[in-house]
């Protein structure tokens, strides 16, 4: 029963997990950019949901709907506005995630001045056991929660197998110059990357609102998380990143269950140590770093 | 301040000097101040317990750099920056000995030579040190190994094609910096007399790596200009009407602010003689 519980949470933890590391990955993988500033864009969404649904008491749907065009723009223009520049002048990578970090800052510090620091959530009555008998976690929340991950990623992953739109973006990620040369658009298909990876960020930023809430010190955690699962699962890799996600989420609250809450952010980056040192491609990754 | 100095110098060996961003600072700062504070509270005299720290910080400096030889750039960024948040966690968690977010008080005074220094006494030994550990730097980037470090940072290829052990140098670079930062760190105990998690997080590895790159990473001086730069200004927000809570937060907001500002205007520090075509902490992959 109590490794069913773990199972459950870790599995519906890294579902979460895996929304926000799927972005992540597709960004560094299609524009070599180590997104730090899409835990900006999670806080983003969470807060506009919150702002919304809260604030305002608008229902639910017109404010999740909200909360993903506030996000998409949010993102969109992060690349446009922000990154753009840099590329211009063809800064290192360094200076980019450097920016990318203080993007996020910014994001967090005006939050909590704005909100305060304690964080938001709303309580929607989605954490009641379905079974009597069942592991406690087994929720409506964990339902929807797996669910709506693997549709969103599932959508993601054929968008990018099947339609013309995913064809020119694997183009642009293996050679941007050759790509651009052959007349695709790639400051466009960068900003819808971005756009996208914002999009695949809200539910995830909407169903930790209802859960544990969304608090502005923890995105930076996030990111590195979503780091771990794109080194995972492999760069660029959809459905590497829903097992990556999986597999740190059930790691994580493993570590909950042998030590303590506060050391479960210990194995994520213990795991991130060990994959760096012996196998920096990623567990399905064949190509050299 | 003298003690951030010392700080900001050291990180600047790696930064600077050997182009590695480094964002796990605070983490051997940390790490010194902890030692330090647990050890001299158990007794032992302040001078074994700042060498322990020291040793310790440059150990685990080590071990962090392994990856460097495996992998480059951002991906060793992503490890430093794990293990400032590593850092965290334990001093937060591991209360039996950290004392958790409470942290560790009562630390006595600095005693190098069985007299308690403190006050003036103790500001002059400080600037001692740090001016000690800026000649050190200063010889250190003169040095052969220093010539290695800048070659890795403008041509890693370039430089293990010449038969320099590259890894090697980037991971003594790393331990230097560690045992830099931890030396600091014990004095920053002994100082405040008070240590916790929160005084060694994220975003004091950040305000270093902002002291370096402000002032010009590479060169000898930048770090010491960043220093006065960047510990003044946040000053301001005292002479403003604002709640604490907020005062704080503002403060990180200013470093944010800063740290795209000048990665946009001016990616090379304020004194550095390197052309502005070329950013600092560059390396090539």
């Amino acid at each position: 029963m109590l490794l069913g519980s773990i199972l459950v949470d870790g599995l519906v933890t890294g579902c979460l997990y895996a929304l926000v590391a799927v972005g992540f990955s597709l960004l560094w993988w299609l524009t070599g950019i180590i997104h730090i500033a899409h835990g900006a864009v999670y806080l983003i969404a969470g807060y506009t949901m919150f702002a919304l649904a809260v604030s305002l008491g608008l229902p639910f749907a017109v404010a999740i709907a909200g909360a993903t065009v506030v996000a998409v723009v949010g993102g969109a223009a992060i690349q446009q506005v922000i990154y753009r520049p840099f590329q211009r002048r063809a800064a290192t990578e360094d200076a980019i995630i450097t920016v990318s970090l203080g993007i996020l800052i910014i994001v967090q510090y005006l939050l909590v001045i704005i909100f305060g620091p304690e964080g938001v959530s709303i309580d929607a009555g989605l954490r009641k056991p379905l079974l009597a008998d069942g592991p406690r976690v087994l929720d409506r929340f964990s339902l929807i929660a797996v669910l709506g991950a693997s549709v969103a990623i599932f959508g993601l992953h054929f968008l990018l197998r099947r339609t013309r739109l995913g064809k020119s973006m694997r183009a642009a990620a293996e050679n941007d110059s050759l790509a651009e040369v052959l007349g695709l658009p790639i400051k466009r298909i960068q900003m819808i990357a971005h756009a996208l990876a914002a999009a695949m960020v809200v539910p995830a930023a909407v169903l930790f609102l209802c859960d544990t809430g969304v608090h502005p010190p923890e995105a930076l955690h996030l990111v590195l998380m979503a780091a771990v699962v794109a080194i995972l699962g492999g760069k660029g890799s959809v459905l590497g990143a829903l097992v990556g996600g999986v597999v740190v989420g059930i790691a994580e609250s493993g570590m909950v269950f042998i030590v303590d809450a506060g050391w479960r952010q210990l194995i994520t980056f213990t795991l991130l140590y060990v994959l760096l040192l012996l196998r920096p491609q990623g567990l399905f990754g064949t190509k050299a770093v | 301040m003298s003690i951030f100095a010392i700080v900001a110098l050291s990180l600047n060996v790696v930064t600077g000097a050997a182009g590695i961003v480094s964002l796990a600072t605070g983490a051997f700062f940390g790490l010194g101040a902890y030692t330090t504070a647990i050890l001299c509270k158990a007794g032992y005299p302040s001078l074994a317990a700042q060498l322990a720290g020291v040793t310790i910080a440059a150990v685990l400096s080590i071990v962090i750099a392994l990856p460097a030889l495996r992998v480059r750039g951002v991906f060793l960024l992503l490890v430093t920056i794990a293990v400032q948040i590593i850092f965290t966690v334990i001093a937060q968690s591991w209360i039996s000995v950290t004392g958790g977010d409470a942290g560790i008080s009562r630390i006595p005074p600095y005693a190098p030579f069985g007299v308690p220094l403190r006050g003036v006494a103790f500001l002059i030994v400080c600037i001692v040190e740090a001016a000690i550990v800026y000649e050190f730097c200063r010889q250190l980037m003169r040095s052969p190994f220093g010539a290695v470090l800048r070659g890795l940072r403008d041509d890693e290829t370039g430089s293990a094609a010449l038969g320099k052990n590259v890894g090697a140098a980037k991971i003594t670079a790393f331990a230097v910096s560690g045992a830099g930062a931890a030396f600091a760190g014990s004095l920053y105990a002994h100082y405040t007399a008070f240590v916790d998690p929160f005084s060694f997080d994220l975003s004091v590895s950040i305000l270093m790596f902002l002291i370096v790159i402000l002032g010009g990473a590479g060169t000898a001086n930048g770090p010491l200009v960043g220093v006065l730069v960047l510990t003044l200004l946040p000053e301001i927000f005292k002479f403003l009407p604002l709640p604490p809570g907020v005062a704080a937060a503002a403060r990180q907001l200013l470093y944010g602010v800063l740290l795209v500002a000048v990665m946009y205007f001016r990616p090379q520090g304020i004194l550095s003689t390197a052309p502005g075509a070329r950013p600092i902490g560059a390396i090539r992959t």
